[in-house]
């Protein structure tokens, strides 16, 4: 589905920078990054999508490598691609149905997306999403008025409004409280059986790592140091990736 | 050996620390004593030769207990003052809607997170250009075009309130993070949609507050053209009734009802400011 | 549920619908009672295209600059000392009438905060008009007339400052056996001083932009000149003044940025 050949990014600083990474991302996995802060996480999480342009390698989604896409082919690529954040990324003054719905704007004619109309297909699949992540009477509630889990839920479900093949987490419950964390962690693997989604996530919290993960892969100042299933991730792996 | 290089770095954080301190006070220190001596210099230099001060006071204190203590109409009626008041706060309303319109599509190609970085620096430029050049002068200037009149202030009035209105919307929306922007973009959503979708409601009471505040500017504004362009409306009234027919019974009325007019906005602008601005 | 997401959309549409009515139905209405052309929009190129033209300065109007430069060092002067006299007056009645602080023992805030409030709303030309009456064509009447206004304006800002100050940190120098007003004097100064001087010099600079409209009005100063160069159609002179102001302005704003990321 996913695979990375020798990618590497070079900051003026050592940290947050990528050498030589290669791994393979399975469909219908939950693929866990884990790493000390600085060890490059996010920026690995972010140049999938190619959010930070990298400086050298490969990276091949369903066998097309991204980095050598043209706008509009990257704009495809990217509809396959959701997205969600540590901060939500929602836009807090309006409705959880709204922003919801801001998951179809990429398809959409520039004055269709000015204008907010929605098809009726597109709000019924939002309502419908809404429901599935438990939020059906905060449909029409503002989202600044929803709790830290709730809001991750509506980033959630705004991914999945473009029906993406993949979806990249970062970071998604870095600000939650455990209990919080662990729904959004359901949600997540839900989304892998069920829908056969290819699922990768940045985490720090090794727990979370092993229990939900059916992949791990440490990385420790910018190198893979760790790259298998999350049984094979013991005491002496934790201590090569950490210490 | 950990523990020596921990001290080793509070000491460097406290030494700088206390270098940004030093440079604080000095700089406070050399502005307080630079603005001194100027003032001073300027004040004993500025009463003219001969010039009976005591008079003066006097004869001001006088009129002001006139213009306060016993206001009436004057020359005009008390409707012709009123509608004059009337036609400053509708130029004031007229030029700050006009102002907000170009405020905020200035806003949009300065805000430097939306706008490609050359062109946010060269609207800065172009708005502070614009905003160094007072009010009155470009009712001046198109009043040479436009001819003196409601033209003119308009477009004067207009064009200072566009580049006052496009600084402070632009930082609204500077505020408004980088990554969310970008989580839009990444969904391939075009920035129109994303002004439309997510910039605007993010900003939208801050930039009615600032409107509102640059209703209460203008308003001001206004009445500094009617008198100093001729231009109409109670600044008009005041300028004649002063300097005209020397008249401070009307001079007094008429800054009674632009006090009246003025109090209650800065009500209004108080309560937004709380909910708004401050918030 | 479904229906009810018609609804809202139908709601929010509708909204938004009146709203831009709203507006335009105001702008309407104050352009006809303004006697504004709408029209005249179109003509906003033809001011800049003619100020292009006119008040572009050439070797011919260079000859005014010694004259310009002059009127614009007095008029900076002005200026500072406006904002600076009033700068310590609105201390002053800061700290009084700021609730927090509580230095006075009658309620004289509400006093203070009326005060500035009418210094501030009395529009400086009616200032600049009674003053010129009483202290006649010179710059002691400018002075004067920015000095009112500045107290005004500075007073509240000053006032609220204060009232933002957390006054448990005046305990500590409270503890050494300092008077009350000791205190305040000592602790809450150096603690609001950046804000104090930023809106001072947020002041001077827009007392250059004010003493261009009270030198027009009273004859003194940049604005008499302008003033003089405009009415008399020496419209390179005059673009010299303009351009002069401009500058002198965006000067003092740089400068004051600069001042202020060093003090922050």
């Amino acid at each position: 589905m996913l695979a990375v050949n020798e990618l590497s990014k070079s900051y003026d600083q050592e940290a947050m920078s990528l050498k030589d990474i290669s791994m393979e991302i399975e469909k219908g996995e939950i693929t866990v990054i884990i790493g000390p802060s600085g060890a490059g996480k996010t920026t690995l999480l972010r140049s999938l999508n190619q959010l930070i342009k990298d400086d050298q390698g490969e990276i091949l989604i369903d066998g097309l490598d991204v980095r050598t896409l043209n706008r509009s082919k990257m704009r495809q690529m990217r509809r396959k691609i959701g997205m969600v954040f540590q901060n939500y990324n929602l836009i807090e003054p309006l409705t959880v149905l709204e922003n919801v719905l801001h998951g179809t704007l990429g398809g959409k004619p520039t004055l269709l997306g000015i204008l907010s109309i929605y098809s009726d297909k597109e709000q019924q699949e939002a309502l419908a999403l809404i429901k599935e992540m438990g939020l059906e009477e905060f449909a029409f509630k503002q989202c600044k008025d929803l709790s830290g889990g709730q809001k991750q839920r509506v980033g959630i479900a705004r991914a999945l409004m473009k029906h993406p093949q993949i979806i990249l987490c970062d970071e998604p419950v870095a600000s939650l409280d455990p209990k919080s964390a662990t729904l959004v962690m359901d949600i997540l693997r839900s989304l892998a059986i069920e829908k056969k989604m290819t699922i990768v996530v940045t985490l720090h919290q090794v727990e979370l790592a092993k229990e939900y993960a059916d992949h791990i892969i440490g990385l420790r100042a910018g190198s893979v140091v760790f790259d298998g299933p999350s049984s094979a991730l013991d005491v002496a792996a934790i201590r090569t990736i950490y210490d | 050996m950990e523990q020596r290089a921990v001290i080793e770095s509070q000491v460097r954080v406290r030494a700088k620390k206390k270098r940004r301190l030093n440079r604080r006070k000095l700089t406070i220190n050399s502005v307080l004593t630079v603005l001194g001596i100027l003032t001073i210099y300027t004040l004993a230099t500025i009463v003219p030769a001969h010039f009976k001060v005591i008079e003066a006071v006097n004869e001001f204190m006088g009129n002001l207990k006139i213009m306060f203590l016993s206001p009436n109409v004057g020359n005009d009626t008390f409707s012709k003052l009123l509608s004059a008041l009337g036609q400053s706060i509708y130029l004031a309303g007229l030029t700050t809607i006009a102002g907000a319109f170009g405020g905020f599509v200035m806003a949009l190609l300065s805000a430097n997170n939306l706008a490609p970085r050359w062109l946010s620096q060269i609207m800065k430029s172009l708005m502070a250009s614009i905003r160094a050049i007072p009010t009155i002068l470009w009712v001046l200037i198109y009043s040479v075009s436009l001819g003196l009149g409601a033209d003119a202030a308009v477009i004067g009035l207009t064009f200072h309130s566009v580049a006052y209105l496009a600084k402070v919307f632009a930082n609204s929306i500077e505020e408004l993070p980088q990554d969310t922007i970008e989580a839009l973009k990444v969904g391939g959503i075009g920035i129109l949609p994303i002004i439309a979708q997510a910039v605007i409601p993010t900003v939208k009471s801050r930039l009615l507050s600032w409107t509102f505040i640059r209703f209460e500017i203008n308003f001001a504004n206004a009445v500094v053209v009617g008198a100093a362009a001729g231009a109409g409306g109670i600044g008009y009234q005041l300028y004649m009734a002063s300097s005209f027919y020397f008249d401070f019974h009307e001079v007094g009325m008429i800054i009674y009802l632009i006090l009246a007019f003025t109090f209650g906005l800065e009500l209004v602008s108080r309560r937004l400011r709380a909910k708004f601005i401050e918030a | 549920m479904n229906q009810s997401a018609h609804q809202f959309f139908r709601h929010r549409n509708y909204r938004l619908l009146l709203l831009i009515t709203e507006i335009v139905v105001l702008y309407l209405a104050a352009a006809a009672l303004t006697g504004f052309n709408s029209s005249a929009w179109l003509a906003t190129d033809k001011g800049i295209i003619w100020l292009a033209q006119n008040f572009i300065p050439n070797a011919n109007s260079l000859q005014y600059m010694p004259d310009i430069l002059a009127q614009l060092w007095q008029t900076f002067l002005i200026a500072v000392a406006a904002a600076s006299c009033a700068a310590v007056i609105a201390v002053v009645l800061g700290m009084l009438g700021a609730q927090n602080v509580g230095l006075s023992k009658w309620k004289v805030g509400w006093l203070i905060r009326g005060f500035a409030s009418v210094m501030r709303n009395i529009p400086i030309v009616a200032w600049a008009m009674i003053l010129l009456f009483s202290f006649k064509q010179n710059e002691l009447t400018g002075f004067l007339a920015l000095l009112f206004m500045n107290i005004g304006f500075l007073t509240r800002a000053f006032l609220e400052t204060f009232e933002d100050f957390d006054v448990k940190k005046m305990e500590a120098i409270q503890t050494t056996g300092a008077t009350y007003t000791t205190s305040v004097v000592q602790a809450m100064l150096p603690e609001t001083a950046v804000p104090l001087i930023e809106w001072l010099l947020y002041m001077i600079e827009n007392n250059i932009r004010d003493a261009t409209l009270v030198g027009l009005l009273t004859g003194t100063g940049i604005g008499f000149i302008f003033d003089l160069y405009f009415k008399s159609l020496q419209y390179g002179a005059a673009g010299m003044v303009v351009v002069s102001i401009a500058v002198l302005v965006i000067f003092l704003e740089i400068s004051s940025n600069r001042i202020g990321r060093l003090i922050r």
